[in-house]
């Protein structure tokens, strides 16, 4: 078996080289790593949590005899403890002070209250708007506080409304009368949201309680997988081509062992070293990111169509070369845009079954991703199989066509 | 003016290769395109751009319910997605809605009662969409909820009656009396207040595909030092300091032209404002470059092969671009990796777009930004000629 002899060889002296070793598991496992760390605000309890929002308050309120200020009480609601890992809130005493610390990134929100928010309040017709204004950059953050302010107005509103249709249905009514309705309306409002709010909030998690850190951090660390999987293939292809040029190639061809049985030394060679490094690379990802790779069956029909497409697709982009000097191209090039082609979705959320889901399909690290996703979400073995039966088929072709080429130029 | 020669061989000898149009023009201008409707939603102006939210109502009968959904279908954030519950949960699942909502049987009448009972809702809250259709349901029914305490303090032996004041309540309620008049802070009457969904995603390929260009630049000396076109340079009357100027001007002429075109894409095409700020996009823009040159300079200093080169690029193509947020927002992020985030060129180069293109603030924002990515250029700039010494 000198193939394998020869397999074994190349397998040896690709884990000595510290740039084969840095692709192989340094980059991959760096990246994931570090969104990892990215994503680390995320608790277990699955919530997650982003940066307080810097949150700059003007209250211009000027009370009414009836109420007081009721835009210091907005100001305390706003100010509660229990409200600090959202917000951390400062006052100011202008508008166009607030909107500059916006303006300059100091805070992600201004709201300003209005001089006669309690005026406004106490005119059973009266309306009044409090001013949100939000940093364009942020998103979520400004999302965050204009909910809490919503939940804090709507009480004044219900109150408003409520008091509304006393006086439509009983005409006027006196300051006590009122006072003795809100806080009745207050009671009620207070008994029901003691227990459990109206609304229950369920997570679209599979069977499984899955951690969402890590139901972010896998497929990263799929796709990180899968692009320098293609990397190495590629990387161990190229050694053919420089043996050609160091001449050790052709110094093999002169000895009894067949050019056929040579050539498929090097070829196996490509497929054992990328069989190696994704094996060492799931073990990894399991032990340091806890990350769950899904049923047996369908993990290893995933990783069986990863070997055969990223070392046939290594091969007939080698087959392609005049030489190393051409490798650039396949890597620089060919193998960064079909990567980032193929992980698109796993960048972008984006689900697979729009318009933009199926652009990666039109690469072969596309479907290995695909299938290694469907897994990692529990899929059956049926839905992997077409899948991996296609990455068999793009593998022959791919592996066919290369090895002719290769037989071409070294017949 | 052996800088300029060498500058000039330097940019034939790249613009000969054909990939470097991929990676120049191609490949970032799809990119762009394709991350910003992958994030945003894809679809022309007219398509209907809200949440998509799936609707199982076990409740249809009653009153409050369908004022429940009636105002959902008017929100201006969600759209009712309706079918069986099995469908929208896998939809849900494949990512297609946003969350699904199931309303119990007679949650209507016991919303009327002192035990009123729950929705549902099925949502991924750690997504911007799930949270932002979450919370937009959680408005409505809290403002139903008020609505039925309104007609049960009023209305509290139930019947006609009650039902008037929850009908009155409830049209008050679709204008609240006490509202929010919400704004963003932009600086220029060009910036429009609805953010264009290209804001992120154009400045981060741009970025990106700079920082992916590094392996272009870094041939150019690899392949002179493996050629020993490098070593009888150095033979010459030109020093090492006019080769490496000489190197870096090629470099940074090649990045000027990448961002150059791209600026002009995403001006004309994705109708994005940088030239609303034509100072501050010009400050960021040759910083930038500034920036990313000195670090393609260095990789190819430091790298002795093409393997190295292409490691080194590649590395810093990744964890540049994904720390500095050109992929991910870093607002999404913890306060500690944003802090970790800014110690790359990357996260100021980006501050100093968004700044420009989401705020409309001008020179006043970008010298900041512009200064971060100034001294990241002379310390690669520094670290390049200090290894290139012993060349």
């Amino acid at each position: 078996m000198k193939s394998l002899t020869i397999a074994l060889k190349d397998l040896t002296r690709s884990f000595r080289s510290t740039f084969a070793l840095m692709f192989m598991f340094g980059i991959p496992l760096i990246v994931t790593g570090m969104f990892y760390l990215m994503f680390g605000n995320v608790k277990s309890d699955d919530s997650i949590s982003i940066a307080a929002t810097n949150v700059v308050l003007v209250n211009l309120d000027e009370g009414a005899p009836e109420t007081g200020k009721l835009g210091d009480t907005i100001a305390q609601s706003l100010q509660n403890e229990q409200l600090a890992s959202i917000m951390q809130v400062s006052s100011v005493d202008s508008e166009a002070e607030a909107r500059q610390m916006v303006n300059n990134a100091e805070a992600g929100v201004a709201i300003i209250i209005p001089a006669d928010f309690s005026q406004s309040f106490i005119d059973p017709q009266g309306e009044v708007e409090v001013g949100f204004i939000s940093d364009p950059t942020l998103t979520l953050g400004p999302q965050i506080v204009k909910s809490v302010l919503h939940e804090i107005l709507d009480i004044y509103s219900g109150v408003k409304i409520t008091v509304a249709e006393a006086i439509k249905q009983n005409g006027s009514m006196d300051a006590q009368q009122i006072s003795g309705l809100i806080q009745q309306y207050m009671a009620g409002m207070q008994f029901e949201s003691a227990g459990q709010g109206l609304v229950e909030l369920r997570s679209p998690s599979s069977e499984s309680e899955e951690n969402l850190l890590q139901s972010m951090v896998a497929p990263i660390m799929a796709g990180m997988m899968i692009f320098f999987a293609f990397f190495t293939g590629a990387n161990t292809a190229n050694s053919i081509l420089h043996e050609d040029e160091e001449g050790t190639l052709q110094r093999l061809f002169t000895t009894p062992t067949s050019q056929i049985e040579i050539l498929r030394g090097k070829v196996i060679s490509v497929g054992l070293t990328v069989l190696v490094q994704v094996v060492i690379l799931i073990i990894a990802a399991r032990l340091l990111f806890g990350i769950a790779w899904g049923p047996l069956a369908g993990l290893i029909l995933s990783i069986i169509g990863l070997v055969l497409t990223a070392s046939s697709f290594g091969i007939l982009a080698c087959s392609l070369l005049k030489n190393t000097r051409q490798s650039g191209v396949i890597f620089g090039g060919l193998l960064t845009v079909t990567g980032m082609l193929g992980m698109i979705n796993i960048f972008t959320g984006n689900p697979q079954s729009s318009p933009l889901g199926i652009v990666p399909l039109f690469t072969p690290q596309g479907w290995v991703a695909r299938a290694l996703l469907f897994n990692m979400d529990g899929a059956v073995i049926g839905k992997i199989l077409p899948l991996f039966l296609a990455m068999l088929a793009i593998s022959a072709v791919f592996f066919l066509l290369g090895v002719w080429r290769f037989q071409k130029r070294f017949a | 003016m052996s800088i300029l020669i060498l500058a000039q061989k330097n940019l034939t000898q790249m613009f000969r290769d054909r990939k470097v149009f991929l990676f120049l023009l191609i490949m970032p201008i799809a990119f762009t395109l394709m991350f910003g409707f992958a994030f945003s939603g894809s679809g022309s102006a007219s398509a209907d751009s809200r949440l998509p939210v799936g609707l199982v109502n076990n409740d249809g009968e009653s009153m409050l319910s369908s004022e429940l959904v009636q105002s959902l279908d008017s929100s201006t954030v969600i759209r009712l997605v309706s079918d069986d519950e099995a469908a929208l949960q896998d939809q849900l699942a494949k990512k297609e809605l946003s969350a699904v909502l199931v309303i119990p049987a007679g949650f209507g009448d016991a919303l009327e009662s002192e035990n009123p009972q729950t929705l549902t809702v099925w949502a991924d809250t750690s997504l911007s969409d799930g949270y932002s259709a979450k919370n937009e349901i959680d408005v409505y029914v809290s403002r139903l909820n008020n609505a039925a305490g309104t007609a049960k303090v009023l209305a509290p032996q139930g019947g006609t009656a009650f039902n008037e004041v929850l009908s009155d309540a409830l049209e008050a309620w679709q204008t609240p009396p006490v509202s929010i008049n919400a704004s963003t802070a932009v600086a220029s009457d060009q910036v429009e207040e609805s953010e264009n969904k290209f804001n992120h995603s154009s400045p981060g390929m741009m970025l990106q595909f700079a920082v992916a260009g590094l392996l272009t630049c870094a041939m150019v000396v690899v392949t002179e030092r493996k050629t020993r076109c490098l070593q009888r340079l150095l033979t010459t009357s030109t020093n090492r300091v006019q080769i490496l100027f000489g190197h870096y001007l090629a470099i940074f002429s090649m990045l000027l032209i990448q961002f150059f075109i791209l600026l002009i894409f995403g001006d004309l095409v994705l109708k994005l404002n940088y030239f609303s700020q034509p100072l501050a996009t010009l400050l960021i823009t040759i910083t930038s470059a500034l920036c990313i040159s000195a670090l393609g300079l260095l990789i190819g200093v430091l790298a002795k092969a093409e393997e190295q080169a292409i490691s080194f690029s590649l590395i810093c193509m990744f964890v540049l671009s994904g720390l500095g947020g050109a992929w991910v927002p870093l607002e999404y992020t913890g306060k500690t990796f944003q802090t970790i985030g800014h110690i790359t060129p990357i996260a100021w180069a980006m501050d100093g777009f968004k700044n420009i293109l989401s705020r409309g603030l001008g020179l006043e924002a970008a010298w900041l930004p512009a200064l971060a990515l100034l001294g990241y250029a002379v310390l690669f700039f520094a670290l390049a000629g200090w290894k290139f010494k012993s060349e």
